[in-house]
């Protein structure tokens, strides 16, 4: 008996100790809490900017911003083993099951866009200040319809969903069907045209970032354009989940061209001159943050220590201070641009024979201004010096001069010129990858270009003239008198070369396979000749050896056998 | 006299180390020592063993006395001396000689003696009785460390692994996980660096995952590893069911350890020490700056384009030439300079114990200081141990005890950030630059790598430098009463509390790194260009948590007749609270103030965290035995965490074990006489895993770290935490096993048999079938998934004497594989992906890959190839390529034609032979070990030459293929006949060659000679009259010997490492002299 006593004491000692089991997570904040303060509602909405994937590529991280520009033939990387370059060589590996789920390429924001969802009921449902509620409200819809434009250029037609799903619903709700291109796209453009109507002209500068009625009308101007030359250049496929109705390529354009023409006539957005040399002039657009030219940018600030690589990386060996020499410009992109006169930048490579001398006068400097505000090329000036690239000097050096005899190892070894752009040269390089220079997302020069695409593919080839040479104008190039589709397109190349353009544009038009497929882009090597201060160039492998590949069935992402797998109303995209 | 000499001894011995702190150090103790000593001889005086049971004592008795030796000679201190049938009894002293008052009457003398065979003599008239104890061979007496109490050997009914402090001390090692490699079956330790402070082996029983690990009594983190190996008694390894005692945590296994008590028994001391010198087991070889520049040229790379001004390659002798004088240009080594041959490790111990009736004490004090191979000797890790396990009878009824432990650690290094950003460097450094310049050594140099310079890097006065300190106290205060009135029935209050602290500093220093022109010095210009290395930055990190662990616990046994009861039943609580605060600064104003406050503001970061736990737990005991032949036993455990819904909180854990003594049966014991024991085992339980959520089950907002910007204002961040599952629980896992322990013929054949099989339910997963991924919000974990392990062990002993010669032997092999029983999965409408990617029902350590089939050697065969390999027509092949197998002959090579090449994880079967030999006082003993079933993969700059720019092995200069141009201009191999990697090219290997495949996967075997032990013991004569009892010199060394299947890779790589990419500190063998010697 007595040890049942003693049993019994114990355990209600023990149980009298098991308070010490209510404890709280320290990291957590209710729902309820969230629903009744604005200021954790604008938090929420806060993470939905967070996640949307503004920049071109996933990631601020070193070589991460160049993915897009590798993948699409602009640029190359310092090494084979980066991931830009990885993902370019790879894009088509492993049938598409698995790894392009694990690139970077691949962008299936579904949980942001509940977010964004939770945010517009939480508004709708809320008693905050009025004003409040229709200014988050739309730019939660500014963001949803921005990755709802992210979906539709990687995949077509996607399920389109717009207010959150709850986890009671059936599972025939849930398993939602992809809708069409066609109505992502008109999804888009409906959105865009409401938020033009609600979202401010513009912000305090301490809101800058956030959407106004100009972004709106950019969305929609590249938007309505991507739709147009979708409807004018592919088929219609799986029952008009994928392309669109040629029919209504004209009407796409018109949109996208109205647009374009309400951020050109209207808005404060002009387009950047504030420097009466090109040069000078195309380079700060976009290292002058927030310049008139900048219609939506994602900020970077280097007091928050929020940051990125590019110039830590960019920066050729002689000016950086870890990594530098990463970003190259391949053959191909340098020939893309015409010289001063007009004439065609294209070179004669039989001439590309390490033999053949050049002089840099008649090679580079009469280059498109815009070449030389964004590339480093054999003695291009660089913070008071000189930026060398050649694998050598023939002829003897005189005593006293500050030639150097060779390039730094880095400068010689890939492809030939770097890439200067979005570098800021009034900030001398700390060892510390700290770039807070603007992802501009939209601006005004892209404006020009839509606008003169839209023209041009609805036969009006003079208002298409009247856009381009404007552009044109503002670089110091000479006008353009009759335009064909590749003037325009070339143009759009070198005025938003790394921009995140390209590869989509390749993509739209339905031309990725022809300049893409089988290709391995070139570079050259420079040898320098004292005597006759002349270089000659030696064409070379841009590419590391490889050679790319771009199928048929590439100008969509599949869907992925996962995502099939949970959702059986998804269907494949062809070819996967 | 004696102590004095003591005192003098120990001293030299201390004298011995340089710092005049460690000598203080151990000064201390030494007094606390000799304190206590005199404490306990005072002790002894007034309670003489004569004087203790006085009532028992009749006036008429007369006097025993002896000396007890082992089988040698060599006399026996502490040998319990009992008049049978009484309580009176003595122990004997430092010579082994006892000398006991027995009562007229008495009958016989027991003495007995832990590893020995009990005697009992007879007294007769004989008032002299010497003794011979032998060790036993089966140790059936032997006490075994069980969850919340002991079980003698013989009546386990568990699978239980053990590991006596006598086998954990033979090898010295600076991390005590370590040492527990091979020494149980079924328990996998595995060491994949050397480096300092992150040498601890994986640690898994099993292949169940992360063991629970509990010394005396309490959940221990990293403790065990920062043990001094000295302080432990035993380890236990509860491998079955009889880890279900420890609930909710133990689905793992559990690793008990126990530290050393002190015993009735004379004041002994002792001290071990012992230098060590490691080395890498396997560093992978560069090759020299002409091979470089012969591969470089190969991948159709010009050498000329990375070497310095000065140096050029001549593509028709294949060599380097110094431009300046025509010379030939020899190269430099890097991995030569930053490495020395070997890096000592240094440990000291001293501890003392003893004991009379009433109070018994161990305490300890050890110091290790462990030295890494960098040349620069500025990575250290050094750590100070001590401990004071007090035991004391204050009443009859009542016993105390009192343990505290100390641990001191720093690891203190140059700050080269994480080894692999080292390793990166150092294999990108190219042996056309110097290690240190002829013109100024005092220079930083470039390694041709950007601005990276490995070998500065590792000295801190260029690159700064970290301290990591890490403090822990711990203490136990425990009661124990047994009560008068009811015969067997003990309780017992314990209460454990540990303080830990860790402090870091960390500051990075920026340096010029320096590139050297000759040429340019030629012609008198400035040769010296250089650029900054490394940020100018600093954090303080500090950290503290406090555990506090109650505990009360009733024990009871009782024996009626032929039926042993006993029972136990523990409740204890567990609260455990920790916060740390970290500060960081940017661009400190002198490197001679690295303090927070002398740095800029810009860039200030400071944060802080917080993190709690609590759990309450019941737990019972029940042991049933019928005349030591059918033993039962039932555990429960009921547990409770604070981190699941309170309605569902706790949680309950139940387990049934049986055991059969089979030998005991007559029919054995009268017909086999060999059979000296032969017990059938089984076992049953359910256990927990709770280690897998936190607070899964309540749903919000959780505040992040990430922030958006706009204008200039960061805009804070918090996302949604996703769906709850307020039903959320443990992992549950069933576990059964059976098992056979025998031992015939005294010893000379012993076997210890297990068959188990766990089944693990309730795995938290995110269920995917319900909804698809466009619903947008992540499910809760749910209790889903389930998976087995399977396997057995069998351990084999075999101990004999053959004159003067006593030797033993004993294999060890374990096996064990698990399979994804049912598993949360997508379920594709494409049977070919299903059998992919599928993992329902099956393996769960499968790995895929393609099957290599040679390689192209030839442009012809590549054109004529009929499988489109690359999926793009072979336009992207090249001639050396490796080809793939078409398993499923559809003309493409696609992921449809991977197939399982190996397993992986740890190694499936394990093997260890610990074998010995004695003769006087030598003894060998070796532990080999091996194991096999398990992929090494090679990959990165381990893989392919010029990966990220890394420098090539000699392994690949070796094996490469050579492609040359024939007369058509097409590729060919120009080396057919003895190549067997692909050519080089000039970013590693192409995508073509890096698919996933059994080329780079070896499905891998090796045996090593994980430890050889030779020791000498003084012989007793001689020492004796120096002062001391025991003496050994001993030599060990590591890691000596090892062989692999891995070809042309296994000279180069170490088989313990799984992952082999040339990214971290190798693991080491190591060479010991010691010397252990006890007053």
């Amino acid at each position: 008996m007595k040890i049942i006593l003693y049993l019994l004491g114990l355990l209600s000692i023990l149980v009298s100790c098991t308070n010490n089991l209510d404890i709280k997570p320290t990291n957590m904040i209710s729902e309820e809490d969230v629903k009744n303060d604005p200021v954790l509602v604008d938090a929420f909405l806060n993470k939905v900017y967070f996640l949307t994937r503004f920049d071109a590529s996933a990631g601020t991280y070193a070589y991460q911003p160049a993915t897009f520009n590798v993948i699409s033939g602009e640029q190359n990387v310092k090494a084979a083993w980066q991931a830009p370059f990885q993902a370019a060589m790879q894009i088509i590996d492993e049938n598409g099951a698995r790894k392009i789920e694990d690139g970077q390429m691949d962008y299936w924001p579904y949980d942001n866009i509940r977010s964004a969802n939770e945010i517009l009921q939480i508004l709708k449902e809320s008693t905050f200040d009025k004003n409040f509620v229709i200014q988050k409200t739309a730019e939660a819809r500014f963001l949803r319809a921005f990755m709802y434009f992210e979906l539709v250029k990687r995949y077509g037609g996607v399920p389109l969903i717009t207010t959150p799903q709850s986890i009671d619903q059936p599972i025939e709700e849930l398993n939602v069907k992809r809708n069409s291109e066609k109505e992502i796209y008109d999804f888009i453009g409906s959105e865009m045209d409401e938020l033009a109507n609600i979202l401010p002209n513009s912000y305090s500068a301490s809101s800058f970032g956030r959407p106004t009625k100009w972004a709106a009308y950019a969305l929609k101007s590249r938007a309505m354009l991507y739709a147009g030359s979708i409807a004018k250049y592919s088929t219609v496929q799986l029952n008009g989940i994928l392309g669109i109705p040629a029919g209504d390529a004209n009407n796409y354009y018109q949109k996208s061209y109205d647009a374009s023409m309400q951020v050109i006539n209207n808005s404060p957005h002009a387009l950047y001159r504030k420097n009466s040399d090109p040069v000078k002039n195309y380079n700060e657009i976009f290292v002058k943050d927030g310049n008139s030219e900048v219609i939506f940018a994602v900020v970077y600030d280097k007091p928050l220590l929020k940051t990125h690589y590019w110039n830590y990386v960019c920066t050729p060996e002689e000016f950086s201070t870890g990594w530098g020499s990463n970003n190259w410009y391949y053959l191909e992109s340098f020939e893309k641009y015409e010289y001063q006169d007009g004439s065609s930048g294209k070179l004669d490579w039989s001439q590309l024979n390490g033999v053949t001398k050049f002089s840099l006068k008649d090679l580079i400097l009469k280059k498109d201004p815009r070449f030389l505000a964004s590339a480093w090329y054999p003695e291009s000036p660089w913070q008071g010096g000189k930026i060398y690239f050649h694998s050598g000097t023939i002829g003897t050096i005189p005593a006293g001069s500050t030639w150097p005899a060779v390039a730094r190892p880095r400068n010689k070894a890939n492809t030939g010129f770097l890439v200067r752009k979005r570098v800021n040269e009034a900030v001398v390089l700390t060892p510390v990858p700290e770039d807070e220079t603007d992802w501009i997302v939209f601006r005004t020069g892209e404006m020009y270009l839509n606008a003169a695409e839209a023209a041009f593919e609805r036969n009006n080839e003079p208002e298409a003239r009247k856009q381009l040479n404007i552009i044109r104008e503002r670089a110091a190039m000479p006008p353009k008198s009759l335009l064909t589709i590749d003037d325009i397109r070339n143009e759009r190349f070198v005025e938003l070369f790394i921009e995140g353009h390209r590869y989509w544009d390749l993509r739209r038009w339905r031309i990725a396979v022809k300049e893409l497929n089988g290709k391995g882009f070139k570079g050259v090597t420079w040898m320098y000749y004292i005597n006759e201060d002349k270089y000659t160039l030696q064409i070379k492998d841009g590419d590391f050896g490889f050679i790319r590949t771009f199928a048929e069935r590439n100008y969509y992402f599949p869907i992925s056998k996962s995502r099939l797998a949970e959702n059986p109303n998804l269907v494949e995209n062809p070819g996967y | 006299m004696i102590k004095i000499n003591v005192i003098q001894r120990t001293a030299l011995f201390i004298g011995c180390s340089r710092e005049s702190l460690r000598i203080m150090k151990f000064s201390i103790i030494f007094l606390l020592v000799i304190i206590l000593n005199i404490f306990s001889s005072k002790a002894e005086s007034r309670n003489s063993p004569l004087n203790i049971d006085v009532d028992a004592i009749s006036s008429q008795q007369y006097k025993v006395k002896g000396t007890v030796t082992d089988k040698n000679g060599i006399p026996l201190p502490g040998v319990t001396v009992v008049v049978a049938g009484t309580t009176l009894g003595i122990i004997t002293d430092i010579n082994g000689e006892y000398s006991i008052d027995i009562p007229q009457g008495s009958k016989s003398l027991k003495f007995s003696f832990i590893g020995m065979v009990s005697q009992e003599i007879s007294i007769g008239t004989s008032t002299r009785i010497a003794v011979t104890l032998t060790e036993t061979a089966i140790d059936l007496e032997e006490v075994v460390v069980v969850g919340y109490g002991t079980q003698k050997k013989a009546t386990l009914t568990g699978a239980v692994g053990t590991i006596k402090s006598t086998e954990v001390l033979k090898r010295p090692a600076a991390n005590t996980t370590e040492l527990l490699q091979g020494q149980v079956a079924g328990l996998v330790s595995r060491q994949s660096s050397g480096l300092p402070g992150s040498d601890a082996t994986i640690l898994n029983i099993r292949g169940y995952g992360n063991p629970l690990v509990i010394v005396d009594g309490v959940q221990s983190g990293r403790s065990l590893e920062q043990m001094d190996p000295n302080e432990i008694e035993s380890i236990s390894v509860l491998k079955d069911a009889s880890a279900a005692i420890y609930g909710a945590r133990a689905g793992n296994g559990v690793i008990l350890v126990t530290t050393k008590r002190g015993k009735e028994g004379p004041f002994s001391i002792t001290y071990t020490g012992n230098i060590s010198f490691a080395t890498p087991t396997y560093l992978p070889e560069m090759v020299d700056a002409n091979h470089w520049a012969e591969m470089l040229s190969e991948s159709g790379v010009n050498p000329n384009n990375y070497t310095p001004n000065s140096v050029k390659y001549n593509p028709a002798t294949k060599t380097l030439y110094n431009v300046l004088d025509g010379t030939a240009f020899k190269g430099y080594n890097w991995s030569d300079a930053i490495y020395r041959k070997y890096a000592p490790l240094k440990q000291h111990n001293i501890n003392a114990s003893g004991g009379n009736k009433n109070v018994s004490y161990f305490i300890s004090a050890g110091f290790t200081d462990q030295e890494s191979n960098f040349k620069s000797g500025d990575y250290d890790f050094s750590r100070y141990n001590l401990r004071s396990n007090i035991d004391a009878k204050v009443t009859e009824n009542i016993g105390i005890s009192v343990d505290f432990s100390y641990r001191s650690s720093l690891l203190d290094k140059a700050n080269f950030g994480s080894p692999s950003d080292l390793y990166n460097d150092l294999q990108t450094a190219k042996p056309v630059y110097p290690v240190v310049f002829d013109q100024d050594p005092t220079k930083a140099t470039q390694s041709g790598f950007l601005t990276r310079s490995p070998y500065f890097d590792t000295f801190k006065k260029y690159s700064g430098f970290v301290e990591n300190r890490e403090k822990a106290v711990k203490g136990a205060v425990e009661f124990r009463y047994s009560f008068p009135m009811i015969k067997g029935l003990i309780a017992k209050a314990r209460l454990n509390y540990e303080e830990s602290f860790a402090w870091d500093k960390s500051v990075n220093k920026t340096f010029p790194v320096y590139a050297y022109d000759a040429v340019a010095a030629s012609t008198g210009k400035d040769p010296w260009t250089s650029l900054i290395r490394g940020q100018n930055k600093l954090y303080v990190y500090s950290a503290e948590s406090q555990l506090l662990l109650p505990l009360l616990s009733l024990e009871y046994q009782k024996v009626i007749g032929n039926h042993n009861f006993s029972g136990v039943l523990v409740g204890e609580s567990q609260t455990f609270r920790g916060t740390s605060l970290r500060g960081d600064r940017r661009d400190m104003f002198s490197y001679e103030a690295p303090y927070l406050r002398y740095a800029s503001e810009i860039g200030k970061d400071n944060t802080d965290g917080t993190s709690q736990y609590a759990r309450s737990s019941i737990i019972g005991r029940i042991n049933y035995g019928f005349k030591g032949k059918y033993l039962f036993e039932f555990t429960m455990r009921a547990d409770a965490s604070a981190e699941y819904p309170p309605e569902g909180r706790w949680g309950y854990f139940p387990s049934l074990s049986a055991g059969w003594r089979i030998s005991d049966e007559s029919f054995i014991k009268d017909n086999f006489k060999a059979i000296n024991n032969l017990k059938l085992r089984a076992s049953y339980g359910i256990l927990g895993n709770d280690a897998v959520s936190s607070f899964a089950y309540l749903s919000g907002y959780n505040i992040t770290s990430a922030f958006h910007v706009f204008g200039t204002s960061p805009a804070p961040v918090i996302a949604s935490s996703g769906l709850a599952n307020p039903d959320v629980t443990w992992e549950s896992l069933t576990m059964y096993n059976v098992g056979l322990d025998g031992n015939f013929w005294n010893g000379l054949l012993g076997f210890q048999t297990d068959v188990f099989y766990r089944l693990s339910s309730d795995i938290l997963a995110i269920p995917i079938q319900n909804v698809p991924s466009t619903f947008g919000a992540a499910l809760p974990l749910t209790n889903l998934n389930k998976r087995d392990k399977r396997g057995f062990e069998i351990t084999l002993t075999h101990r004999n004497t053959i004159g003067k010669v006593t030797y033993d032997i004993s294999p060890i092999f374990s096996y064990s594989r698990g399979k994804y029983v049912e598993w949360e999965e997508v379920i594709s409408a494409d049977q070919d992906w299903n059998n992919r990617y599928g993992l329902t029902g099956e393996w769960d350590d499968k790995r895929w890959g393609y099957l290599s089939d040679g390689f192209f050697e030839t442009q012809d065969e590549i054109t004529n190839h009929k499988v489109n390999q690359d999926q793009a027509k072979n336009q992207t092949i090249k001639v050396g390529d490796i080809k793939y197998k078409d398993l499923n002959n559809d003309g493409v090579i696609d992921w449809k034609d991977e197939t399982v090449i190996s397993t992986t994880g740890l190694p499936k079967t394990i093997y260890s032979l610990i074998a010995g030999v004695e003769y006087k006082g030598f003894r060998l003993s070796t532990l080999f070990m091996g194991g096999s079933n398990y992929v090494i993969s090679f990959g990165g700059s381990a893989a392919a030459p010029f990966d990220n720019e890394s420098i090539p092995l000699t392994v690949h200069y070796e094996n490469r293929a050579i492609v040359g141009k024939d007369s058509n201009g097409k590729d060919y191999i120009t080396n057919p006949d003895n190549f067997k990697l692909p050519p080089a090219t000039q970013n590693g290997l192409t995508s073509n060659n890096r698919k996933s495949s059994d080329f780079w996967n070896y499905d891998a075997i090796y045996l090593r000679l994980k430890n050889l032990n030779l020791s000498y013991s003084l012989p007793k004569k001689i020492i004796k009259h120096a002062g001391f009892n025991e003496c050994i010199f001993y030599f060990s060394g590591t890691n000596l010997w090892t062989i692999s299947n891995l070809g042309i890779w296994k000279n180069s790589f170490d088989p313990e490492v799984i992952q082999q990419d040339n990214k971290n500190y190798p693991p080491v063998k190591t060479i010991t002299f010691g010397l252990k010697l006890t007053i």
